[in-house]
């Protein structure tokens, strides 16, 4: 319910330089419901909004972060995951959700299976970096001093 | 106007404060305290370690066995208290107290502070080396019941403590640390002094994982940091300068007889800038092999005469494992003794006749004899041994297959399976054990030989200084006539020795060194004024330490050419000399008047000179390709460190710290409602969000 804080700046820019024109634009804020997020846009924000996007951009956009994932970024499939999740499951039904859908569970299961590696090698170098010799020690990034 | 006073004001206000950090108030610093360091070998790591911010703790001031006992058994201050700092007497530190003050512990000890109250109650003896030192690499490795030569030693320096040891040996130190403690930790307050030891050590695990980890850099612009450096110094060695023997000549078998002296020594705490002790071990031994040099210089003529050579050996490194000696016949096995010298007959081990070494040597009032052992019982020259302790009573030899004690020429029979050459060790034992009571630790210094080191002036004549003299000077006579056959009785001036007591002792920034010295090596020992020679754990790359020096100059000097006193030759003529002849050394000194041959007295003397010097690491070291897990040579490897602090501070009591905590929480609160009060009913536009 509060006054959003684009134009709430804007209003007190006003008072305190009377004739300037300050080029602060204000469209207008549509307060939604809780599901829906507010489209305040300003030229100060860069986010991307989905909703505004045609579904082929959105498409494209889940295409690049899937095919970008297999680049061994598993942060990229995870981003992917989160995102298009409402797109590809809460979303009414529209062509291109069936692919999105598909990127979206593929990601998902990349992300899950990055993570098991990742967990699994922490855990091992862990505990076998000592017991390794040699090789435990030229894996280590910053070599420990004062403690083996 | 108004403005003006108020700045006027402001400056004088501002002049009269005194700017203070607040860290120095809070915190006491001693910086004359001693610390214990890491050092690593093939298989295990000694010493103690601290974390890299300092183990701090609450401390607790145990002075006698009654203190101890009563400490121990209170459970309630043990279980109410985290992390102890125990501040333990001298006289308590050893290895049955340090048991159990560590299993009862266990993980709150945090660090130890050992103190010394005064010079004057030092413990009756106090050695942190083994009961039987340097066991592990000894020519006895096989033998049933080893000899314990140091009955006192605690063992305490080859042990690896998880916890920081610091030790306060300043009486000064030890009164202020005891009227804060008492202020602070009586019964009324239970606000109480706290301690924090900064010992951190790089090294870690053996020395194989510290020399590979002192290699690895992933970084692209960080270079690989050392974490620790081998142990081992220079083994020096020089000669008369005649004969020498170049190929094709060959020399003869049995013909080369080797004088033996160490350089160093360890202790468990070390400190910079500080006395490293070593007095009667390895300095007494050096003191008596330099006086020897300057005798067999004196008999040069005889000498030069026959084809036999008295080598005279200095190693470094051989109170942790005998790493100069395995060096040295390492080096003797791989034809590289001596070094340098490309045309020069190599010495083998089938050339020397036999092995003297100067060993563990001490004068104290109960004790002036030194024993002989000679070692294997069939290769020893009976008439020998006989001649020398015919000479003089302060020699006397030990039976047939005495055991020996811990000296370099274990080795020697060890790697030469004890069939080439005998080997003749004078040290001072009693019955069994040596006498040093404080062997290998910062104690042994001068007093320790009844010297009174604060009267001792560059010629004063002390017992110790004429007993060093009824030592040499028999060692030498018989020498000479087991080499030449002539019954010479040949003399040292007493003048002499006493200045090397005086600069190996006291000062050795002295005339004797400035005399055998050009100006370059002269004036490195200006950095060393008042400080004697320093006998400790030397790394290769070698810190800066003058023994080294020292001992080049003098032996060298001892031992020269003394044909060439009477020459007058210039600096410039000195150096020509030097052109044509690659084997010697000439150098260009001021001379060293009580040493003189001749009558007449010039500016300078060209010293000609035989010196070999080659590093003295273990063979371990020099290997290509050794693996150092390996136990066939030992590899010792001591740590590098940065900063060594020891601080005291206060702990507050519990409800000042609650009340502290309290306060800040509040004025933190508060400044948060009155900003949030200014920022919404004033137009100060400096408290505004920005809009831009």
């Amino acid at each position: 319910m509060s006054i959003p804080k684009t134009r709430w700046r804007c209003e007190q820019f006003h008072q305190s330089r009377t004739n300037a024109n300050n080029g602060c634009q204000i469209i207008n804020a549509q307060i939604h419901s809780d599901y829906e997020e507010s489209t305040v846009e300003s030229n100060k924000d860069n986010m991307v909004s989905l909703e505004k996007k045609s579904p082929e951009e959105r498409l494209n956009i889940c295409r690049k972060y899937y095919l970008g994932g297999f680049a061994f970024l598993p942060l990229l499939w995870l981003i992917n995951a989160i995102w298009f999740y409402k797109q590809a499951f809460k979303v009414e039904p529209y062509p291109q959700q069936a692919q999105i859908r598909t990127y979206v569970i593929r990601s998902a299961i990349g992300t899950l299976a990055w993570l098991l590696i990742i967990t699994i090698w922490n855990v091992l170098f862990q505990v076998f970096r000592t017991k390794m010799g040699p090789a435990g020690d030229y894996l280590t990034f910053v070599v420990p001093r004062g403690y083996y | 106007m108004r403005t003006l006073f108020i700045l006027v004001l402001l400056i004088f206000l501002i002049s009269y404060v005194e700017n203070k950090r607040v860290m120095d108030e809070m915190y006491i610093t001693f910086n004359r305290a001693r610390y214990c360091v890491r050092r690593v070998n093939a298989t295990h790591e000694i010493g103690c370690q601290s974390s890299s911010r300092g183990n701090s703790g609450r401390m607790h001031m145990i002075d006698d066995e009654n203190e101890f006992r009563s400490f121990l058994t209170n459970k309630k201050t043990l279980d109410s208290i985290g992390k102890f700092i125990i501040t333990l007497n001298i006289d308590l530190f050893d290895s049955e107290h340090m048991d159990e003050l560590m299993t009862r512990l266990d993980t709150k000890l945090n660090g130890l502070l050992v103190y010394l109250k005064s010079n004057l109650t030092r413990p009756g003896d106090f050695s942190p080396d083994d009961q039987c030192p340097n066991h592990r690499h000894s020519y006895y490795l096989n033998q049933t019941q080893a000899v314990n030569w140091n009955p006192k030693g605690n063992g305490l320096f080859f042990r690896s403590f998880p916890f920081p040891i610091m030790l306060i040996d300043e009486e000064d130190d030890y009164k202020l640390l005891l009227s804060y403690y008492q202020r602070f930790n009586s019964s009324q307050s239970t606000s109480s002094c706290g301690l924090e030891l900064k010992t951190f050590q790089n090294a870690a695990h053996t020395s194989k994982t510290c020399m590979r980890r002192g290699e690895i850099s992933h970084s692209l612009i960080d270079e690989a940091e050392t974490l620790c450096d081998p142990v081992g110094g220079l083994n020096i060695y020089s000669k008369l300068p005649e004969p020498l023997t170049i190929m094709p000549k060959q020399r003869p078998l049995k013909s080369v007889i080797l004088i033996l002296a160490t350089t160093d020594s360890f202790q468990m705490f070390l400190k910079a800038n500080g006395a490293t002790g070593g007095a009667q071990q390895p300095a007494t031994s050096l003191i008596a092999f330099l006086s020897l040099a300057h005798l067999m210089g004196q008999a040069q003529e005889d000498l030069n005469k026959v084809e036999k050579e008295i080598i005279f050996v200095t190693l470094d490194g051989d109170a942790l494992d005998y790493s100069g000696s395995f060096r040295f016949m390492y080096d003797m096995e791989n034809n590289y003794f001596p070094t340098d010298s490309k045309d020069e007959e190599r010495i083998r081990k089938e050339h020397i006749h036999s092995v003297i070494e100067f060993q563990a040597l001490s004068f104290t009032s109960q004790l002036s004899e030194s024993n002989l052992y000679a070692h294997p019982s069939n290769l020893a020259n009976e008439t020998f041994i006989n001649s020398l302790t015919n000479r003089t009573s302060t020699i006397v030899p030990m039976p047939r297959d005495a055991p020996l004690p811990p000296a370099s020429s274990q080795i020697f029979l060890r790697q030469t399976s004890s069939s080439f050459f005998p080997v003749y060790i004078l040290t001072s034992t009693n019955q069994s054990q040596l006498s040093n009571r404080y062997y290998h630790s910062f104690f042994d210094d001068p007093s320790t030989l009844s010297i009174n080191i604060s009267s001792l002036e560059y010629n004063t004549t002390t017992d110790f200084s004429q007993w060093i003299k009824s030592l040499v000077e028999p060692l030498a006579q018989t020498l000479i006539e087991t080499t030449t056959g002539l019954n010479k009785n040949i003399t040292i001036e007493q003048e002499i020795i006493n200045n090397l007591v005086y600069c190996v002792l006291k000062n050795i920034n002295c005339p004797l060194i400035h005399n055998v010295s050009n100006e370059t090596s002269g004036s490195s020992f200006d950095a060393f004024n008042q400080t004697s020679l320093p006998f400790s754990v030397n790394t290769y790359p070698t810190a800066t330490t003058p023994t080294f020096t020292f001992v080049r100059n003098t032996l060298s000097y001892f031992l020269r050419d003394r044909t060439y006193d009477a020459l007058n030759l210039t600096e410039t003529a000195c150096k020509e000399q030097g052109k044509n002849d690659s084997f010697r050394l000439y150098r260009f000194v001021g001379g060293y008047p009580p040493s003189i041959s001749t009558e007449e007295k010039f500016l300078g003397y060209c010293v000609r000179s035989y010196y070999r010097s080659a590093y003295s690491s273990s063979p371990a070291f020099a290997i290509d390709k050794y693996d150092l897990a390996d136990t066939t040579y030992p590899a010792w490897s001591e740590s590098r460190w940065s900063t060594i602090s020891l601080r005291l501070f206060i702990i507050p009591t519990q409800s000042h710290e609650i009340i502290t905590l309290v306060i800040g929480i509040l004025l933190l609160s508060i400044s948060f409602i009155a900003f949030f009060f200014l920022r919404y009913f004033t137009k100060l536009s400096l408290l505004q969000p920005s809009s831009s």
